[in-house]
């Protein structure tokens, strides 16, 4: 049988082989487009299911602060938009500042973050991270409605991520737990900051670091 | 002491009241009046002493006596406070936690041990905590300035006013309970210890790992307080602008 699939197959017309190509090709096309014009929001679901379970084993995992601080630091820079969280944080000084100081506010301020993130996510061990549902804010991006559910039964934890399809991708920009925003806290902290020491993006960078 | 407090507190809170309730919340942006901040810094620093001598060190304690001792006295704690949630989920016109309140406080401090068993809870009547201040805003008072209380911790003024109210109509005082003050007292410092103790690496972050705890820890209560408030849900006009 083999034998003659295969004889039939060299005796095919040119004519049917440029048109098997070309549907191939197209298929091809219509799935490549396909991933690209994925919703948005389901994408934003699945980075939060992704990144909460990367984030809740190097938590677990015995390293050491500083270790746990860089592997979320990478995190970060894998899925965050992070040039708009150091712009967001920096507030008006932003437009003032030159590109080798936003660079290194940008570089400071995640690692910085990162160090909260293991903080915050410290006091939840063992907690599993359940996906309530996620929603299109059109200009305020897209966030995804989640929850840290205590397997012993304790009070669960609201926790809300950000996300923003601003630049085509789908980026990772605040995490809100209980209503209070990393994002929000950390500019008005920055703000203090350089009013503290009249504007010295400089200082502000030492100060981070 | 709660007697001459009521004849005293209330002439004086009934106009402020008054004049708070038409500090409207409409237009509440995302930004936090703090017209007193040099003062409440001082507060703060002696909170912040008070945290790590006392609060902190009792949070670590806490936390490592067995599961079922922290939940009993949780619960035991928690359980005295269902009485005046009572009172202000009705002053706020919501019935049915209200009655949930009174259920679990009746169901939890018989059959539940004296409240070291959460019994309502485990039949299905949960929790919901509440305070005047949250009436205040039910009623539509704006949040007024934040001030950050010695011992007590942040506030706004009109929670502030919340709490004093509180304290003239819990139904424990009121109605011969036969709970002393003392014994109130201890459950507060339950409560503010166990709350502690399950908030230990955020508030650590806040408090010991910010550049600026003062203004780390106002943001960060003023927008729990704020969503606490809310219908339970973070909406698009709570997030802050990104382009």
């Amino acid at each position: 049988m083999g034998g003659l699939n295969g004889h039939r197959y060299k005796k095919e017309k040119p004519m049917l082989k440029l048109f098997r190509a070309t549907l191939f090709s197209v298929a091809t096309l219509v799935m490549s487009m396909g991933t690209a014009w994925a919703d948005p929001v389901d994408d934003a679901q699945a980075i939060t299911t992704d990144v909460s379970s990367r984030i809740v084993s190097l938590i677990q995992s015995g390293g050491t602060a500083d270790t746990k601080r860089d592997d979320l630091r990478d995190i970060l820079i894998e899925f965050g938009e992070m040039d708009t969280v150091a712009r967001v944080i920096m507030g008006v000084s932003w437009r003032t500042a030159s590109e080798a100081q936003q660079a290194a506010f940008q570089d400071a301020v995640t690692s910085y973050l990162a160090g909260k993130y293991v903080k915050m996510f410290g006091s939840y061990e063992g907690q599993t991270i359940h996906i309530k549902r996620a929603e299109d804010l059109g200009r305020k991006g897209i966030l995804v409605y989640a929850e840290a559910i205590n397997p012993n039964g304790g009070e669960t934890i609201k926790m809300d991520w950000r996300f923003s399809a601003h630049t085509g991708s789908v980026k990772l920009v605040d995490i809100i737990v209980e209503g209070i925003s990393m994002l929000s806290t950390e500019r008005e902290v920055v703000g203090q900051l350089l009013d503290k020491s009249n504007g010295d993006v400089d200082a502000l960078i030492a100060e981070l670091r | 002491m709660h007697i001459p407090a009521t004849k005293v507190v209330l002439p004086v809170l009934v106009p402020v009241m008054m004049l708070m309730g038409c500090a409207s919340t409409e237009g509440q942006s995302t930004l936090i009046n703090d017209p007193i901040e040099p003062v409440n810094r001082v507060s703060h620093s002696i909170n912040k002493g008070l945290d790590s001598v006392l609060l902190r060190p009792a949070a670590k304690g806490f936390s490592a006596l067995p599961e079922r001792v922290q939940t009993g006295m949780g619960n035991a704690a928690s359980n005295l406070a269902e009485p005046l949630d009572a009172v202000n989920f009705t002053l706020q016109g919501e019935a049915k936690p209200a009655l949930d309140a009174i259920a679990r406080v009746t169901l939890n401090s018989t059959l539940g041990l004296f409240g070291l068993i959460d019994l309502a809870g485990a039949l299905g009547i949960k929790n919901s905590d509440t305070d005047f201040g949250e009436t205040l805003h039910s009623w539509g008072s704006g949040e007024g300035a934040y001030v950050e209380l010695p011992v007590l911790g942040p506030s706004t003024t009109r929670d502030t006013v919340g709490k004093v109210v509180d304290a003239v109509l819990n139904p424990l005082d009121l109605l011969d309970s036969g709970i002393s003050d003392d014994q109130q007292l201890a459950a507060s410092a339950v409560g503010a210890v166990e709350t502690r103790s399950d908030m230990m690496d955020p508030l650590d972050a806040v408090l010991y790992d910010s550049p600026d705890s003062y203004v780390a820890a106002r943001a960060a209560w003023v927008q729990a307080r704020r969503a606490a408030l809310g219908n339970g849900e973070t909406e698009a006009d709570d997030l802050i602008d990104l382009y």
